[in-house]
C-alpha cells in the first residue's frame, strides 16, 4: 500500500472520529432524554418509525463506525500480531461489512 | 578584488545572517571592504542584499523548528518509544524529528519527497502520541510535537494532491 493510501486511511479515521464525537453526544443526550422522560419502547418506536431524520442520523453513525473501527483494528493487527498483507486487509473489509450489516439492521429495525 | 572574492563575501554574509547574528549581518572587516564604492563592490552588495533578506525571512520561519535542531542524536527517544518496540518498520522519533526540522526549513527543496518518506505505517502516522520520547529527551525537545506537525503537513499535501 502506498504512502498516499496509508495517509488517506489516517485521514478517514480522523474524519470519522470527528463525526463520531458529534454522533455519540447526540446519541447519549437522546438516551438520557428517553430515560428521564420515562418513554416506553412503544413511544420510542412511535417517534422513530418513518422518521427520515433519525434514519439519516443513525445511518451516518453506523457508517462512521464502519470506517473508523477497522482502521484502528488495522494498527492493532500490525503492532500486536505483525499481521500484514492481503489476508489482513480482507479480514478488515469483512469486519467493516459486518459492522455495516449489524448497524443498519438495527437502524432499519427502529425505522421500518 | 579577485574573481572568487564576490562569492567569498556572499557566502560570509549569508552564513553570518543564518547563524543568527542579527544586527551584525557582516563581520566588521567585511563591512569595511564594502565601504569601498568600487563598481565591483556595489555589484556584490546589490547581489547579496536579497539573499540577506531571504536569510532573515528563513530565520523567522525557522523558529518553529529551532528547538528540534538541538537534537544530539543520543537515541533515548527511540529507546523510550513503545511503537518502536511494537512495529519494527517504524522510523522512530529521532528520524521523524529530523525530517520535521528539514521540512520546516524554507530552503529545503525536497519537502514532498520527505513527506512521502515519513507518511504511513512506518512513519508519522504510526505515532500514538504516548509522548515517552518527549518525556525522556535529555535536551527537553518535543519530538511528539514535530511528529504531529508532520501529520498536519502530510494532510495538507494529500489535500493539495502533491503526495
Amino acid at each position: 500500500m502506498s504512502a498516499k493510501a496509508q495517509s488517506l486511511l489516517w485521514i478517514a479515521q480522523r474524519a470519522s472520529a470527528a463525526l463520531l464525537a458529534l454522533c455519540v453526544i447526540v446519541h447519549l443526550v437522546t438516551i438520557i432524554y428517553a430515560v428521564q422522560g420515562g418513554l416506553s419502547a412503544a413511544e420510542i418506536f412511535g417517534r422513530t418509525r418513518g422518521n427520515v431524520t433519525w434514519f439519516t442520523f443513525y445511518s451516518i453513525f453506523v457508517l462512521a463506525v464502519a470506517v473508523h473501527a477497522p482502521i484502528g483494528l488495522r494498527s492493532v493487527f500490525i503492532e500486536w500480531l505483525g499481521w500484514r498483507g492481503r489476508s489482513r486487509d480482507a479480514a478488515l473489509v469483512a469486519f467493516a461489512a459486518l459492522l455495516v450489516w449489524m448497524g443498519m439492521r438495527a437502524v432499519f429495525a427502529v425505522f421500518a | 578584488m579577485t574573481g572568487m572574492a564576490p562569492m567569498k563575501y556572499l557566502s560570509i554574509a549569508v552564513s553570518a545572517s543564518l547563524l543568527g547574528l542579527s544586527g551584525v549581518l557582516l563581520p566588521a572587516w567585511a563591512a569595511e571592504k564594502f565601504e569601498c564604492k568600487s563598481p565591483e563592490n556595489v555589484e556584490v552588495a546589490e547581489t547579496i542584499k536579497p539573499l540577506i533578506e531571504k536569510a532573515k525571512l528563513c530565520k523567522g520561519l525557522r523558529r518553529k523548528v529551532d528547538a528540534g535542531i538541538e537534537c544530539i542524536g543520543c537515541g533515548v527517544c527511540y529507546s523510550a518509544c513503545d511503537v518502536v518496540a511494537w512495529n519494527p518498520d517504524y522510523l522512530g522519533p529521532a528520524a521523524l524529528n529530523r525530517a520535521w526540522t528539514l521540512i520546516k526549513d524554507e530552503r529545503d527543496g525536497a519537502t514532498i519527497e520527505r513527506l512521502r518518506a515519513v507518511a504511513g505505517d512506518a512513519g508519522c502516522h504510526a505515532c500514538h502520541t504516548h509522548m515517552s520520547c518527549t518525556e525522556r529527551c535529555p535536551m527537553g525537545l518535543a519530538p511528539t510535537a514535530g511528529i504531529s506537525g508532520l501529520k498536519r503537513a502530510v494532510l495538507g499535501s494529500v489535500l493539495r494532491g502533491e503526495l
